[in-house]
């Protein structure tokens, strides 16, 4: 009898053999788990609010810049864990710059792991106050230690944040207190994985500046700090304040000079200096209205955001209890110099803030005292915004009311 | 991935990867053992599972380096654990739904057993590359792939293994 060696083969071991089904099903659950696990620890995503300047003591600072041997998350897998691909994939092409630098400032260890640049990377849009999406924008991936060894707090604990860190681009020849994440658009969002802080700060698109020196710093505080760096009116150069001792890391950002712009670098410090005296208010108004009018302006995605800004606009605190919920009330104090800093969380909706409403801010009111002044966030659907208010008691004292708005 | 996908995917490939991981073990328990770590392990990976890029390969690939990770530690718990008869139960087939005498039936399935044990009695190098092209019916680029040796030694092995079976079984070809 003459057997075909291939035949009997594949008769012999063809695939037969099944999994039982419970075996799937745990296989599931256990997956489902680890992934909702997973979603609990709460990348934090925050967006800068557009707010006075603070400033700090002038002490004593000593760093180095080293290279790190890579014992860090690179920016992409940083991207990754916050769920987006499409920035995970932005960290891989070639307009990505890895960069693996270290300067040990004080307690901390900083780190500049990368930048990427360009025209929707991410899928969570960022959006400017009056809920226009940001779209061409620079990321930057940095890791924040403790010096020690110890490991930084997970967000989950409380007290994660309670040592903030304010990170930026900062570019030459224009006055870094002015020109910085807060008025370029900025915002980020953090992680912490095997006691290391990562974040992914991001503001708009730097490359434009590509023909000067763009930095990168890191200070200590929420806000950029004047007194960890030095800006030099003559040259335009910046550099670390050798004397302060707090946390004032400073990095040069590799970018493309092929990509400067130099008539866009023009338009937007004229953009920002505009904002910046508040010239820029009716001009914004006026695109908004021809916007709404055009009735195509405002995307699906910044619905919620656009729809709440507009709506709300006149409401008094009735019409906020009417039509959105009241997720969060605290009370502010002034600071030394009347300013009002504040910082918190709703767990439940994975949403964090921080900012600080100046005291200028607070001369328009309506006849319930309350500002006209409102901060409006994006949730984590399109369908939801928060709008934080603030209204002035006799004591002084400012209450923040945070609504949930649903669409 | 979402439940929807990872039920599809385990609906489309478990069978396939299941049985590898049957061969590969040659143990129940451990079948179990590795099937389920290869899932956790494909989806927890930075690569995922991706249903562009050929995702049974992928999960092969999985399964194959879990089982390499613990070949230590199964070598003797294979000695202390009962092996259930795996192939054998799974190879019964319906005699009633075939047109051959039950005396071929029953000598069809005695030649198939010795081919499964003399597979699985060949070195790993040659054994683990016949489960790739018999059973999951990977082609020689999917196997070169999943093993990450070159097409030429994926061939070579397989003529190999071919032979090598051959030998031992040509007393039972004679017998039968």
């Amino acid at each position: 009898m003459k057997y075909d060696m291939d035949e009997l083969l594949k008769n012999a071991l063809s695939a037969k053999e099944e999994p039982d089904y419970w075996l799937n099903q745990s296989i599931i659950k256990q997956i489902e788990e680890k992934e909702n696990a997973n979603m609990s620890k709460k990348n934090r995503r925050m967006r800068i609010p557009a707010v006075a300047m603070l400033t700090a003591a002038v002490v004593v600072a000593g760093s180095a810049s080293v290279y790190a041997a890579w014992k860090y998350l690179t920016p992409q897998q940083v991207a990754e864990i916050n769920e987006d691909q499409g920035l995970a994939a932005a960290f891989q092409s070639e307009d990505a710059v890895a960069v693996g630098e270290v300067q040990e400032c004080g307690d901390y260890r900083v780190t500049l792991l990368g930048i990427v640049s360009g025209e929707n990377l991410s899928k969570y849009a960022a959006m400017d106050d009056s809920g226009n999406i940001l779209n061409d924008r620079t990321y930057v991936v940095t890791a924040i230690e403790n010096a020690d060894g110890t490991p930084r707090p997970d967000t989950s604990e409380d007290d994660y944040g309670e040592d903030p860190f304010f990170v930026s681009p900062l570019i030459e020849g224009l006055n870094p207190s002015i020109y910085n994440s807060v008025t370029m658009g900025g915002g980020y969002s953090e992680m912490v994985e095997d006691g290391v802080q990562y974040r992914i700060s991001e503001c708009d698109n730097v490359e434009k500046f590509a023909d000067r020196q763009v930095y990168l710093c890191v200070n200590d505080g929420m806000f950029y700090n004047n007194d960890a760096y030095t800006y030099d009116e003559q040259s335009g150069a910046i550099s670390r304040n050798e004397q302060y001792q707090g946390v004032n890391a400073l990095f040069t950002l590799p970018l493309d000079k092929s990509k400067a712009d130099k008539k866009a670098a023009e338009e937007y410090v004229k953009q920002i200096e505009d904002e910046w005296n508040g010239n820029g208010e009716a001009e914004e108004a006026e695109e908004e209205t021809a916007a709404s009018e055009a009735g195509n302006a405002i995307s699906d995605e910044t619905d919620a955001t656009a729809q709440a800004a507009k709506e709300s606009e006149h409401w008094k605190l009735e019409d906020f209890e009417k039509n959105t919920e009241l997720v969060k009330e605290m009370e502010l104090t002034a600071d030394a110099d009347g300013n009002y800093a504040y910082q918190y969380e709703i767990s439940a909706d994975g949403l964090a803030s921080e900012g600080v409403l100046g005291k200028e801010e607070l001369s328009d009111r309506d006849e319930e005292n309350m500002a006209k002044c409102r901060r409006i966030m994006s949730g984590e659907d399109s369908q939801t915004a928060y709008i934080e208010t603030f209204t002035l008691k006799e004591d002084g004292n400012v209450v923040l009311q945070v609504y949930k708005y649903r669409k | 991935m979402d439940k929807v996908q990872l039920e599809q995917c385990i609906h489309e490939y478990g069978k396939d990867v299941y049985t590898f991981c049957s061969q590969i073990t040659g143990n129940c328990q451990e079948a179990d053992d590795l099937y389920q770590d290869t899932f956790l392990k494909a989806t927890e990976l930075k690569e995922g599972i991706d249903y562009n890029r050929n995702p049974r390969s992928y999960l092969i690939s999985v399964a194959l380096r879990i089982w390499k990770n613990r070949r230590r530690k199964f070598a003797w718990r294979k000695r202390i654990a009962g092996t259930c008869a795996l192939a054998e139960e799974a190879a019964e087939v319906n005699v009633l739904e075939q047109e051959i005498s039950v005396e071929d039936v029953i000598l069809q399935r005695e030649l198939e057993q010795q081919v499964r044990k003399a597979v699985g009695e060949l070195p790993e190098k040659f054994r683990i590359p016949v489960y790739l092209y018999y059973t999951l019916q990977l082609s020689v680029e999917e196997i070169a792939n999943v093993l990450e040796i070159p097409q030429g030694t994926v061939k070579s092995r397989l003529h190999k293994a071919r032979a090598l079976l051959r030998q031992e079984l040509e007393v039972v070809f004679d017998e039968i």
